[in-house]
């Protein structure tokens, strides 16, 4: 098992209230899955996704990402395990503005000192179809581009599993399915385990599983086995609700 | 890591406006620290070239003893004229001095007719006392000359207290060696000042002749030496010591350095001083650069999320925006050097007049050194303050929760 959440709880204090976050969560997830994350807005997706990343820490319960409990790191071995072990995607990209592509790859992996980092970030930047934009500032690239860097610089490091927080929410539609494309393909050659947060319904029906939550709670777990059959209908159908 | 150093280089660029300030602070702060600390140096040197060229000389030497038991009984410990020559020609061999020159001091009472003021006196040969006392300088009158016999320098203060003109005859009173009590006329041949008021409310210069008239004696209180640079005092100390011993000529010297106890007073006050300004102008800097770093680190709250996102460690995110603050010190500082020593010539070159300084008789141009010891101490100085003054900032930016720092925008 490569991830392993029991009974995993994060409630926040808003003012005087405590808004529950996450309501005894338990979840498993194998290597080389796909799992899309679905519910409304302030259900608690990106909560659960930051408990996964190890940037957050739950209340209650325990989180176990490769045979770790992540629950119990401190900052310092938390950032440690960050880096070896998880990639993450942001849904603005967060690159950083004063280096270039390739640069932006090889952090993580200079970060611990990796000596071949630049032919590492250079194959990554390759798997995302960029080997021509290597030398390229953020500012000289298209958000698609810029979310294929982001893809590559969370691929680099070889990391257990990618946590991607509503990654194509920037992204108008067609810049989203190249994108949902290349997570798929990654997913598949690769066999580097996702976990997707998303509205819509379209990157919902490339995953191989789906898990929605409401406020809170784990409401349904359901594998996505003939996701392909209908595919572009469920597309347009999400799009129309999310214009809405 | 090399990215961490460009990503350092590349924020000061991109941060430009909290790098100007942060230049602009440490630039100030250097450029503040060099100009001061030049200035005082200055002074230090001004007053001790005064000091050594209107008394003290390089170096004093007096009879054997004269230091411990003089003060109770001067007239056993006085230099014997019949030694004069050897001894001087001893010195000049030894230390190429510029002037040999023998005084001798006496307590006495000048007196216009209708009141008596106690004086300082020195009895002093009047060619070589050219050549030492240039500091002193004339103020009305003219110059002594030995063949003038009753011929005397008067200090300003002690002229102006008395009702008398240059050209008027003043009777001198002082008591003899052997204690009685003897009195000789002299003739106000100018009126002169050393720049240390104190001295000038007392000062009453003769020539030597007249001095030993008064006291009944020939011998003489001490030689004053004065060598080419100051600098070469302790070399010329160390060889008269070793000769005098040597050749057991029962002499004792003091350097101006031992003499002069108002100098060293003054510098330990400056120094003081000095050193509370250094403090004011740190905190003023260290403050400023602390808060323009911390607003700079503060815009970048997000990238700082997305590099503890991507596995750095607060530490490393300490050490990247110290890299900074030492990119920008270094920077700073060398900047604040030029400026510095642009500042302290030109200021040197415009030659201000300087307020006259307590206890002095003189205005002198404004002077700033340019001392190599200052200006390195000002590079550490700076370098070190915009590094210790980032560590606030940097220390606050990595303790932000990654999540938190992620979201910010
Ligand atoms: N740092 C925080 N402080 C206070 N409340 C928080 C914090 N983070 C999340 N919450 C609250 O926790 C709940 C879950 O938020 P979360 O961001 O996980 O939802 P989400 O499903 O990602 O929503 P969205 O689709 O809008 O991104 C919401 O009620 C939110 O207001
Ligand atoms: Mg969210």
């Amino acid at each position: 098992m490569l991830v392993e959440l029991i009974n995993v709880s994060k409630r926040y204090a808003m003012g005087d209230v405590w808004v529950d976050a996450l309501k005894d969560i338990t979840l498993s997830l194998e290597k080389g899955e796909f799992l899309a994350v679905k519910g409304p807005s302030g259900s608690g997706k990106s909560t659960l996704l930051n408990i996964l990343s190890a940037l957050d820490q739950c209340d209650s319960g325990t989180v176990q990402v490769g045979g770790v409990n992540i629950g119990n790191l401190g900052e310092h071995k938390r950032s440690k395990f960050r880096n070896r072990h998880i990639g993450i995607v942001f849904q603005s990209f967060n690159l950083i503005p004063v280096l270039t592509a390739l640069e932006n790859v090889m952090y993580p992996l200079t970060l611990r000192g990796v000596k071949d980092a630049k032919s590492r970030a250079l194959q990554a930047l390759k798997d995302v179809g960029l080997e021509k934009q290597t030398g390229q500032r953020p500012t000289q690239l298209s958000g698609g581009q810029m979310q294929r860097v982001a893809i590559a610089r969370a691929i680099v490091t070889r990391p257990d599993i990618v946590l991607a927080d509503e990654p194509t929410a920037n992204l108008d539609s067609k810049t989203s399915e190249t994108i949902m494309a290349l997570i798929q393909k990654l997913n598949k050659e690769q066999g580097i385990t996702f976990v997707i947060s998303t509205h819509d319904d379209y990157v919902t029906s490339l995953a191989s599983r789906v898990i929605t939550i409401l406020d809170g709670e784990l409401v349904s777990d359901s594998l996505n086995d003939h996701f392909q059959a209908n595919r572009h209908e469920r597309a347009n159908s999400a799009r129309l609700e999310t214009e809405v | 890591m090399i990215l961490g150093w460009k990503v350092a280089l590349l924020n000061i660029l991109r941060n430009g406006r909290r790098s100007l300030i942060t230049l602009a602070a440490v630039i100030f702060g250097c450029t503040s620290l060099i100009v001061f600390g030049g200035f005082v140096q200055s002074m230090y040197d001004g007053m001790r070239e005064s000091m050594i060229r209107s008394q003290l000389g390089h170096i004093q030497i007096y009879a054997e003893g004269y230091n411990q038991y003089g003060k109770a009984e001067p007239e056993k410990y006085l230099i014997s004229s019949d030694k004069l020559e050897q001894i001087t020609q001893v010195i000049e061999e030894q230390t190429q001095a510029l002037v040999v020159a023998p005084r001798l001091n006496f307590n006495g009472l000048l007196s216009d007719g209708k009141q008596s003021i106690a004086i300082t006196g020195i009895g002093v040969d009047a060619e070589r006392e050219v050549l030492l006392s240039s500091a002193i300088h004339i103020v009305e009158g003219e110059d002594l000359f030995p063949e003038d016999v009753a011929a005397a320098h008067l200090g300003e203060g002690l002229f102006n207290s008395l009702d008398a003109q240059v050209g008027d005859y003043l009777t001198l009173l002082a008591s003899t060696q052997d204690g009685a009590i003897n009195a000789v006329d002299i003739q106000i041949a100018g009126v002169v000042t050393t720049g240390v008021k104190e001295l000038d409310d007392r000062l009453l210069r003769v020539n030597l002749p007249l001095a030993q008239e008064l006291l009944y004696t020939s011998d003489l209180t001490r030689l004053v030496v004065l060598l080419e640079e100051t600098e070469m005092t302790d070399t010329a100390v160390g060889t008269l010591r070793k000769v005098f011993q040597e050749q057991d000529l029962g002499l004792e010297l003091r350097s101006w350095w031992d003499l002069a106890s108002y100098y060293h007073q003054v510098v330990g006050l400056f120094n003081g001083v000095f050193g509370f300004i250094t403090v004011i102008v740190l905190v003023i800097v260290a403050l400023s650069i602390s808060n323009t770093m911390l607003m700079a680190v503060m815009e970048r709250t997000r990238e700082i999320g997305t590099i503890r996102a991507m596995g750095g460690t607060p530490t490393q995110v300490v050490g990247l925006i110290l890299l900074e603050s030492v990119f920008l010190g270094i920077i700073g500082s060398l900047l604040g050097l030029l400026f510095g020593v642009l500042a302290a010539k030109g200021i040197t070159y415009a030659e201000w007049m300087m307020p006259r300084p307590p206890g002095s008789t003189q205005d002198y141009p404004i002077r700033v050194f340019v001392v190599t010891e200052i200006l390195i101490k000002t590079f550490v100085l700076g370098f070190l303050i915009s590094l210790i003054s980032s560590v606030y900032p940097a220390v606050k930016a990595s303790r932000i929760p990654v999540v938190n720092a992620l979201r910010f925008t």
